[in-house]
């Protein structure tokens, strides 16, 4: 996929803060155990572009192997990419000295799925939330003590609460208190990898509602990962959708929700599960399942599932078109 | 509900029922901790428990038995000459014998002999061959396992958690070379789980000689090498848990994960092993020192009074029996207390009630 | 979805159920007093945050629920005429997963590892079912086919672990269909799928029952299947049923603040939400529950009477039920 080097469509210009270009990711399969040899590559995230802007939510769908979480790990600098870089302000990450990368750390922090195996059960709560400025800043302890109390105020707990354990909490209070460790660097990016989804219904929307006042507050960017559709809609500014490794789709989210081009994004949404009994829905039930990414189709990685699919999609790779403004998709039809 | 909230907090108030007594006794290991607990205060503070010198010989007080047994007399009948050696005779008591007991006894009489004399509670579990108090040699005997085990453990726990968090880490920290270390130690760890211990210790000792110092190297190598395994397999799941992965993301450095995130995480199961181990150590000293090979008599080790005691084992069944108890009752409340550890620290095996 | 005729006798009636654990903190009202209908060829949805006791209400009724700790206290479950309390447990083993079926939420735990795919159909089959021999294969073949597992001659000899995640929930669906029960309970059946897959296994849900003419209840905690599937739902919260009705009657009528907070509080994907209205608070311990309402400390309208008495059920509607002090 190219580049899409544009202005928001919005309205509003706001400076991108994070862009990756071509991110690949691609794990060697190895046979043998002494003399190992590599037999084939997975290819979990095969050229990826996107752009996150100042105070934007990017959000990043698609089903499990799509290579969502390894970009996510890829941006938060747990995985090396095999190739592509990552741009933050204008400088490559992977390029950077070490000071560079020390800010880029601090700038990017994440929130994870599980409330219960983020947070470490024999460390109390003021230990939790301060680790980050402990390592990164040089502040005293009383300076410590006083923002700690100030990020719990701020997601919602008690000052009482710095002396307990993470399982002393239910687990809407501990997203919050990952919440306020990960704010606890006033980072300008936050990786969010599907931060309600373990989350009791009645919490979620306390969670969702918490991060978009922190978002309006701070003025950070997040990084949402995702597979229900209706939580990125709420969540979201711009959408990519990932299938196999590839972004398929990428634009504005109410661009991409009234009108989906793709379609794996049209098959997904018909997917989702409707909000109300009498909603119509246009039943695109996908045949098989996600192929292997060790061994993904020729061409379009979707023609084997895909509807809509032609002569030329089994043997020649889609580009990526900007069909609208700002509305990115890789697929024949367009 | 309000009715069942209002018993529950007045049943606060009363001396614990019999159920609630039944459910903390289920629910903990209070025996076992018992036993240990007294063992330890026994075996620290031995001179003041002990009721004599545990090297002292008193010959004329030797082979009395327990305080509870009673006199013990056969009916012998009394002639001129006793041929020892006869099975006929056994019953039969020499003249010469018979007149130290009863002055007017004469060839023909049966008589009333003492077989075994009446324990005393000078003497509460009797004494041994040479007249040595059994009780105050089993209370410095427990000192001196204890003190065995304690060194040769804590070297073991250092030597053998070093070991794991290396294999388990390394490739964090030497990210070329990790791999291969791992590999090494791990090697290193399976070979020595083939040594025959028992044996090995025979012939160590027959080459350095019997000395205190190589009975503790020897079971520290027992100890050492329960550790790595189960340490690294718990780093290797911590080093991939989500907490890990946000320390990483927040800046923090190898050794401080290592040290602030890893390293406690495997104390439960240091702890766990750590105890289990402690009952096989005992048992280890115990049956090294029953061969000869362990601590050295005079000293008071249980293992090498059970060794003492087996030749008399017929006569006087107390010599061995007593410091065969105590090893029994430790190892066993170790075991208990280690395997109820492991439930409770093991969230898995945690249980609503 | 299936039509509801009312005027049918019901297949399986639950009356006042109640299933209490005993925990350390005392004993845990799981389900309290939970009573409900099923008809023919009807979906029920019941609808429930964790802890609401909507698992436990289906593990009483397939009687699974692990005595001690639990029990229980009372309450009757007639399925196709007999109370399902009285049986013995060799009868109630007959009747578990001939006429009442489950699958649960896991697909990865409900298979047994070591054994293969067809073994463990054929077992299901042959523990029911007196078929000879030789047709046992057969028939396990003809039910896989049923869930849409393709190559099934070849798959009925791969292990668990050689099938993707929704093929394995498929042969759970498999297992549970395969003595054409009366009712199949799905505990969270799609909550470990992906998406598209999850629309898979739904429809393949739908057409068997449309098929069989089975019942369904769906045990969840996401309206979005209640919307696609269900057509009556009872929503639990604390261990009791707050409001039941038809799909349409509670996604368009929510009577019960927690039902109508609920369906506030998910975002749509329909149209632009510009705030979620989010439901102040925790679920309330089931050791602990407040006298009164147990959503009272939640609740936008509560009123002291909601604190003094737990509120009966007031009909809405017909066939629409809810417990709360407003209706009064």
């Amino acid at each position: 996929m190219t580049t899409p080097v544009t202005t928001s469509g919005n309205g509003q210009d706001r400076p991108v803060i994070l862009e990756a270009r071509n991110l690949k990711k691609y794990f060697p399969v190895t046979r043998g155990i002494v003399l190992a040899r590599v037999t084939g590559y997975i290819k979990a995230v095969d050229g990826v572009s996107f752009q996150i802007r100042a105070g934007e939510t990017l959000g990043i769908v698609g089903e499990s192997g799509c290579g969502k979480t390894t970009t996510a790990k890829m941006v938060l600098m747990l995985e090396q990419p095999t190739e592509g870089s990552i741009y933050y302000n204008g400088q490559d990450i992977y390029q950077a000295d070490e000071a560079g990368r020390k800010e880029y750390r601090s700038s990017v922090q994440a929130v994870f799925q599980d409330p219960w195996s983020s947070l470490n059960p024999r460390m109390r709560v003021k230990d939790l939330i301060a680790e980050p400025m402990v390592i990164n800043w040089q502040l005293s302890k009383p300076e410590i003590r006083e923002r700690v109390l100030e990020l719990l105020q701020e997601v919602g707990l008690s000052s009482y609460h710095a002396n307990l354990y993470p399982h002393e909490f239910s687990g809407g209070q501990r997203q919050r208190l990952a919440i306020a460790r990960a704010l606890s660097l006033n980072p300008k990016i936050i990786v969010l990898d599907e931060p309600v989804s373990a989350l009791d219904v009645s919490i979620r929307a306390q969670i969702m509602n918490l991060l978009k006042d922190l978002q309006s507050e701070y003025n950070v960017s997040y990084m949402l990962i995702a597979h229900h559709l209706a939580t990125v809609r709420y969540m979201c500014n711009w959408v990519a959708v990932m299938y196999l490794g590839q972004v398929v789709e990428l634009a504005p989210v109410k661009e991409l929700f009234d009108n989906p081009l793709h379609p794996y994004t049209k098959a997904l949404m018909s997917a989702a599960l409707p909000s109300h009994p009498d909603t119509e829905q246009e039943e695109i039930i996908l045949t098989g399942e996600v192929p292997s990414p060790l061994n993904p189709p020729e061409g379009c990685h979707f023609h084997p599932r895909c509807p809509f699919v032609m002569d030329q999609c089994s043997h020649v790779i889609p580009e990526t078109k900007e069909i609208t403004p700002n509305h990115w998709v890789s697929c024949h039809l367009y | 509900m309000a009715e069942v909230s209002t018993t529950l907090s007045r049943s606060r108030l009363r001396f614990p029922s019999w159920q609630t007594i039944r459910y903390v006794l289920r629910r903990w290991p209070v025996a076992p901790i018992a036993i240990l607990i007294i063992l330890v205060i026994v075996g620290v503070a031995a001179p003041l428990f002990a009721p004599f010198d545990p090297l002292r010989v008193d010959l004329p007080a030797r082979n009395t038995p327990p305080f509870w047994v009673p006199v013990e007399t056969e009916l012998r009948t009394v002639k001129q000459t006793v041929d020892k050696l006869s099975e006929e005779d056994r019953l039969n008591i020499s003249l010469r014998n018979a007149r130290k007991i009863k002055e007017d006894a004469a060839v023909g009489d049966v008589i009333s002999v003492i077989t075994t004399p009446a324990g005393s509670f000078k003497h509460l579990f009797g004494t041994d061959q040479t007249g040595r108090d059994v009780l105050s040699r089993v209370i410095f005997g427990a000192r001196v396992s204890l003190m065995v085990t304690a060194v040769s453990l804590t070297s073991g726990v250092v030597i053998g958690v070093a070991m794991g968090l290396i294999a388990g880490y390394a490739d964090q920290i030497f990210p070329k070379y990790g791999k291969h270390l791992d590999e090494a130690i791990m090697r290193v760890v399976e070979i020595t789980f083939a040594v025959p211990v028992i044996l090995v210790a025979l012939v160590i000792v027959i080459v350095f000689g019997k000395s205190f110092i190589v009975l503790l190297g020897l079971l520290a190598f027992v100890a050492w090498n329960a550790f790595p395994r189960n340490v690294r397999a718990e780093v290797l799941t911590l080093k991939t848990s989500d907490y890990v992965a946000l320390a990483r993301i927040s800046g923090a450095s190898s050794f401080r994960i290592l040290f602030v995130h890893i390293f406690p995480g495997v104390l439960n199961t240091v702890l766990v092993i750590a105890t289990l181990r402690v009952g096989q150590l005992i048992l280890i000293e115990a049956i090294l020192s029953f061969l000869g090979a362990g601590v050295q008599p005079p000293k008071p080790a249980w293992g090498a009074m059970v060794a003492d005691g087996r030749e008399y084992l017929g006569s006087a069944w107390w010599i061995a029996f007593f410091p065969g108890i105590g090893i029994f009752l430790v190892v066993m409340s170790l075991n208990f207390l280690g395997d109820w550890m492991r439930d409770r620290f093991d969230p898995r095996l945690r249980q609503l009630d | 979805m299936a039509t509801a005729n009312t005027s049918e006798a019901p297949v399986l009636k639950v009356e006042n159920l109640r299933t209490y654990f005993r925990t350390r903190w005392g004993e845990v009202k799981a389900v309290d007093g939970v009573s409900f209908e099923l008809r023919k060829g009807e979906t029920l949805g019941i609808v429930g945050e964790s802890g609401s006791g909507k698992s436990v209400t289906v593990l009483s009724m397939m009687r699974l629920i692990p005595i001690p700790p639990g029990r229980i206290v009372e309450g009757t479950i007639t399925l196709d005429g007999e109370d399902l309390l009285q049986l013995s447990e060799s009868e109630m083993s007959k009747v578990r997963g001939s006429k009442i079926a489950l699958i649960i939420q896991d697909p990865m735990t409900s298979l047994n590892p070591v054994f293969t795919i067809g073994n463990q159909v054929t077992e299901a089959i042959r523990i029911h079912q007196d078929i000879p021999k030789r047709s046992v294969m057969e028939k396990a073949l003809e039910v896989l086919r049923k869930v849409n597992i393709p190559a099934a001659e070849t798959r009925i000899r791969d292990y668990p672990h050689q099938l993707s995640g929704g093929m394995r929930q498929r042969v759970v669906g498999a297992i549970g269909i395969s003595c054409q029960p009366l009712v199949l309970i799905a505990d969270e059946p799609t909550t470990s799928l992906d998406v598209t897959i999850q629309a898979q296994y739904l429809k393949l849900l739908r057409d068997l029952q449309q098929e069989s003419g089975m019942s369904l209840i769906f045990i969840t905690h996401d309206f979005g299947i209640v919307a696609k599937m269900c057509d009556r739902v009872a929503v639990m919260y604390a261990g009791k049923i707050v409001e039941e009705g038809s799909v349409r009657d509670i996604f368009n009528k929510p009577s019960h603040p927690y039902t109508e907070a609920l369906l506030a509080s998910v975002p749509k994907m329909e149209e632009d939400v510009d705030r979620l209205y989010a439901i102040e608070g925790q679920p309330p311990l089931l050791h602990d529950l407040p006298v009164g309402c147990s959503f009272a400390d939640r609740c936008p309208y509560v009123m002291d009477r909601c604190r003094e008495e737990y509120p009966p059920e007031f009909p809405v509607d017909e066939g629409h039920y809810s417990a709360c002090w407003r209706l009064a």
